[in-house]
């Protein structure tokens, strides 16, 4: 049990990444003032997750919590308005983003009633399972990372950023048209 | 080298980079250096010579930065995902411009964006300050 929790640890980080950039992907073809808010939502999403994986903890949950609620709730409601179709902001990513921001909602809420519950006891597991748990985290990490791959990127292509991109290796600029298929380049 | 995420995650990602690179030039036989269409390689990846070259130097560096030490893989890690996701941003705004690096949707870039994730997680998350391995 330790074990599973210590490698589910950073998966919320992990779903802020891939929130990030779908975000990030999502604000590049967006027109209006969509733009600088999946601009701002995006960067915020990465910067949380960085920040998150550093402390090795959710941090600031109860902001997290409701920020994340009222994402979610803004999403819906540029999707039901017909928002997001005025703005070139296609529901596909959007929907896999919020995905990745219902899971970070979740980690904030599980560590605000974490809070209220923990124990020495828990403390004390931790600091013993600490070597074990390494592992664990890290094999958690990489399925985490696969995970969010395996979601992000049909996402992001989806997007208008990645309709538009340029097939593998090229570099003249001649871009295919967009609904292209892409290729890939480092 | 056991006490220590960021030296395995690395040392392994280093020898396959590296193992990538060298194996993608077996495929890439007559195939221009920046060539559109690359050779595959395990029937799956698209390479070319220029991609051969990125993944060579990018293993080269995760497995000196491994086989170092756990602060100079951790810099490295950090580094070559931190580059990774970085590039994917800009990318997506420069999307159909001459400077558009960014193309989604294969095979490859799911690999990468796995690499890059767990690479910037095991940098961030593992061995933070203090708790340096030095075995």
């Amino acid at each position: 049990m330790h074990a599973l929790v210590a490698a589910l640890r950073s998966w919320p980080m992990l779903a802020a990444f891939g929130a990030g950039l779908v975000l990030a992907a999502l604000a590049a073809g967006a027109g209006g003032a969509m733009q600088p808010a999946l601009v701002v939502a995006g960067v915020a999403a990465l910067g949380w997750g960085g920040l998150a994986l550093r402390a090795g903890r959710v941090i600031a949950p109860s902001a997290t919590l409701v920020v994340a609620a009222a994402a979610l709730v803004g999403m819906a409601a540029v999707v039901s308005t017909g928002a997001a179709e005025r703005t070139d902001v296609a529901p596909g990513p959007l929907a896999a983003a919020s995905v990745f921001i219902v899971v970070v909602a979740l980690s904030a809420g599980l560590e605000l009633r974490g809070r209220t519950r923990r124990s020495a006891r828990a403390a004390a597991d931790r600091r013993r399972d600490g070597a074990a748990s390494d592992t664990a985290r890290l094999l958690g990490l990489v399925a985490g990372a696969a995970l969010v791959a395996a979601l992000a990127t049909p996402a992001l292509a989806a997007t208008e950023a990645g309709e538009t991109a340029v097939p593998h290796g090229t570099h003249d600029g001649d871009a295919p048209a967009p609904g292209a298929p892409g290729g890939h380049e480092h | 080298m056991r006490n220590s995420p960021n030296r395995i995650v690395a040392t392994i990602f280093g020898a396959v980079y590296l193992l990538v690179g060298l194996l993608g030039f077996a495929v890439t036989g007559g195939v221009g250096f920046i060539a559109t269409e690359g050779g595959l390689l395990l029937g799956v990846f698209e390479v070319n010579p220029l991609h051969n070259v990125a993944h060579l130097l990018i293993g080269a560096a995760l497995l000196i930065g491994g086989i170092v030490s756990a602060t100079a893989a951790k810099a490295v890690n950090a580094t070559v995902g931190a580059a990774y996701l970085l590039l994917g941003i800009v990318g997506f705004f420069l999307a159909g411009t001459a400077a558009n690096i960014l193309a989604l949707n294969t095979a490859d870039h799911f690999l990468h964006l796995a690499s890059a994730i767990v690479l910037l997680g095991v940098a961030l998350g593992f061995e933070r300050s203090g708790r340096v391995a030095t075995a």
